[in-house]
């Protein structure tokens, strides 16, 4: 036994990592049917295991890792040395994940596999012989149901006892040779106990671009002697081969797959395809796919859009905060404010209470929680995947391929959460394509209902023209950046995952983990942007910078130049900026209220989701994004204006 | 829609060997070999289960190519799958 200081859990994507991590730790991450929920790191702690650290990582298909949520996960094997191993398998995949543990299990640390989903591999009639496989590889092999918490006791007890495996992979002679040339040099940079040389080199010759990143931090400035040197021996073996020697590794690890599996897997024919499976095909098919999108967008809006945004929005915020608690607590503030302007900062015009928490808690609130309800069970039931394949042609001609889908569905829930969920994508170049688009066309739910709402309150013809130019605008632009961003499309290779009835708990506690992040980024950002526009309203500002935006807003746009203050405010919030034109009501015609709409959904994404953009792209180009985002939709806002006017409607 | 791979080597280039691309929904095929195909395309599929020798059941052509390895259900571009050489199961 080894006195390990944690745990990591490993494995492909979508096996239930997440899931696992939750039951060991009691600590919730985002899980769901389709691979890539985990984009980075998490961390937590195993209270049945004396406060052992539990780590969970992106899923990884193989290593070498390509994506950047996979270099996540190399990064945590190289650093977390002195942390067992947990891999993660699917049982009914089981070639694939042993494919990964022959990997896993040379790198010289104590390491355990959790035959996960073993309930869906019997349902298939394949019986895995779990001792033998312990047998084979040399480590404990423990069978789950992580969903239904079956076997995680086992698992728990299996923790401890794991060891270092006894596992060898013999590759062919000239690749042996080749890591035995490789652990000299290996050894002169040093690598930490627990990180076998073994193991650094089939890294290494597959050539790992997260290793290179790592040896260069570590060793790249001091002595680049033997980093040329393992350099060398790579490049030379690679002579042997005429594929790259990833490949080459890849199919010796997949050749013993096979043969271990084989000797551990009973399978028993299956006969008719269940309902799911027929479901499932019928989702993904060129023609009945189509109306089983209309079918779920329609349930969708209904949830949302009708029952969200309309029911219970109208409860909340005319009944409850209209009705009861804000006359109670105007009273209240007028009652007891020592000063007139702390009655006026919290219940005034731009006050904290009256803009800030009312629109936060009864106006945004009900609309993200239905959509993330409705999102959340989407995702569950596994039709995601279904619908990657689905608008893969759409997002072709934009250089994305069907993966693009999630992110930008994800957005019009909240555009900052989708920002940060694009490191599913494959390159930087859709990483790069997708959150401009998200930044410039995507409108975020709390946008949205606003927007929906006023829209809905004009005529359809004015719905139809804002979908048509914000949906124009999208493809456009996709179009565009498509031609000019350099780099390769990536062709759609993807899982697809079983269809399943969604889980009610599992659902319920995504959507409480996805509010409670939406709520601590939201709720602050809120009331700092109304107490910005009550400080700027304080200090004469606010008619200064209204006057200051007349030449764009009332020139071009040809909206009141109050319409400013709207666009002020969706510096802060996209939604805050519609609210804006919301509360001008009567003020504005409604050919106005189109043309300001359209140019506030286009407008600058919210202050949150560039933060987010900053982060994950760097601030050059998050300022290159806002440079061309901010003109982009003013100069369509004003477009839209003088073409409407030429075709003489609305005024 | 391009259904030539991007880097075809010329010993692979032999425009008469069926592809998975050309497979019929249905029918099972056997994976003779990889040809073409960019960058890290091999290892993909490889780790997705798709390695020479082992029968995939084609499920579907439209509007992607979708196939049966072991109990996953795999989506592939045409581009994608017209790189994997099949023989009739």
């Amino acid at each position: 036994m080894t006195a390990a200081t944690g745990l990591l859990l490993v494995g492909q994507p979508n096996v239930g990592k997440s899931v696992l991590f939750h039951a060991l730790t009691g600590r919730y991450v985002t899980v769901s049917n389709y691979p890539g929920t985990t984009v980075e790191v998490s961390r937590g702690v195993a209270q049945a295991l004396g406060g052992l650290p539990v780590l969970d990582t992106p899923g990884v298909i193989s290593l070498p890792s390509r994506t950047g949520d996979e270099h996540a996960t190399t990064r945590a094997l190289l650093d977390e040395t002195s942390a067992t191993l947990l891999q993660v398998g699917d049982a009914k995949n089981l070639r694939r994940s042993l494919q990964l543990s022959v990997l896993l299990a040379e790198m010289g640390r104590p390491m355990l596999l959790a035959l996960n989903m073993i309930d869906e591999a019997e349902a298939r009639g394949a019986t895995v012989d779990a001792a033998a496989l312990s047998a084979e590889l040399g480590l404990p092999v423990v069978p789950t149901v992580a969903t239904r918490g079956k076997g995680v006791d086992a698992l728990r007890a299996a923790i401890p006892q794991a060891t270092v495996p006894r596992f060898r992979l013999e590759y062919a002679a000239d690749v042996e040779a080749a890591l035995d040339a490789l652990a000299a040099p290996l050894a002169t940079l040093a690598p930490a106990p627990g990180l076998s040389a073994r193991a650094l080199g089939l890294l290494f010759l597959a050539g790992d671009a997260e290793l290179a990143a790592w040896l260069a931090e570590r060793f790249g400035g001091v002595d680049a002697e033997p980093l040329e040197k393992m350099r060398e021996i790579r490049d030379t073996l690679q002579l042997d081969y005429p594929e790259p020697l990833a490949a080459v590794l890849q199919q010796a690890r997949m050749a013993a797959a096979d043969r271990i599996a084989g000797r551990v897997v009973r399978q028993t024919p299956q006969g008719a395809n269940g309902v799911a499976q027929k479901l499932g095909a019928l989702a993904v098919h060129p023609l009945w796919g189509w109306p089983v999108l209309l079918f779920v967008l329609y349930g969708i809006y209904w949830f949302v859009g009708e029952f969200g945004a309309g029911t219970l929005v109208g409860l909340l915020e005319e009944n409850l905060f209209g009705g009861v608690i804000n006359p109670w607590f105007e009273g209240r503030v007028r009652e007891h404010a020592p000063w007139p302007w702390l009655a006026e900062l919290l219940i005034g015009q731009y006050g904290l209470w009256t803009m800030g928490m009312t629109y936060a808690l009864a106006l945004i609130l009900p609309i993200v929680t239905t959509f993330f309800i409705a999102f959340g069970a989407l995702e569950d039931s596994g039709y995601f995947s279904r619908l990657t394949v689905l608008s893969n042609r759409t997002f072709s001609r934009m250089g994305l391929n069907g993966r693009a889908v999630l992110p930008m569905v994800l957005g019009l829930g909240c555009v900052t959460m989708a920002t940060l969920t694009t490191r599913i994508l494959h390159s930087p170049r859709e990483k790069l394509i997708v959150t401009f688009l998200l930044a410039l066309a995507i409108p975020c739910s709390a946008q949205l209902g606003v927007v929906m709402g006023m829209l809905a309150g004009i005529s359809f013809a004015a719905t139809l023209i804002w979908f048509g130019v914000v949906l124009g605008v999208l493809v456009t632009v996709g179009w565009l950046a498509n031609k000019l961003i350099k780099g390769r499309r990536i062709p759609l290779m993807t899982e697809l995952p079983p269809l399943r009835l969604p889980a009610v708990g599992n659902v319920l506690t995504k959507t409480w983990a996805r509010l409670k992040w939406y709520l601590i980024e939201v709720i602050p950002l809120f009331l700092l942007g109304a107490f910005l526009l009550f400080a700027l309203d304080g200090i004469g500002a606010l008619p200064w910078l209204v006057a200051a935006g007349e030449p764009v807003v009332t020139g071009w746009l040809g909206l009141p130049k109050e319409a400013s203050a709207a666009f002020l405010m969706g510096f802060l919030r996209r939604d805050f900026g519609a609210t804006g034109l919301f509360v001008m009501g009567t003020a504005l015609s409604p050919a106005q209220l189109v043309v300001g709409i359209v140019t506030l959904t286009l407008f600058v994404p919210c202050f949150a989701s560039l933060m987010m953009i900053v982060k994950e792209h760097g601030t050059k180009r998050a300022v290159l994004m806002l440079a061309l985002i901010v003109p982009t939709a003013f100069f369509l806002g004003g477009v839209l204006r003088f073409a409407r006017a030429a075709a003489g409607w609305g005024q | 829609m391009k259904h030539k791979p991007h880097s075809p080597r010329p010993i692979h280039h032999q425009p008469a060997k069926p592809t998975l691309a050309g497979a019929r929904p249905g029918h099972e095929v056997a994976i003779v070999g990889f040809a073409g195909g960019a960058g890290d395309l091999h290892e993909r599929l490889l780790a997705y289960g798709l390695i020479p020798g082992r029968t995939l059941r084609v499920l579907a052509q439209k509007p992607l190519t979708v196939v049966q390895v072991e109990h996953t259900e795999l989506a592939l571009e045409r581009e994608l799958a017209a790189c994997v050489e099949v023989a009739a199961g």
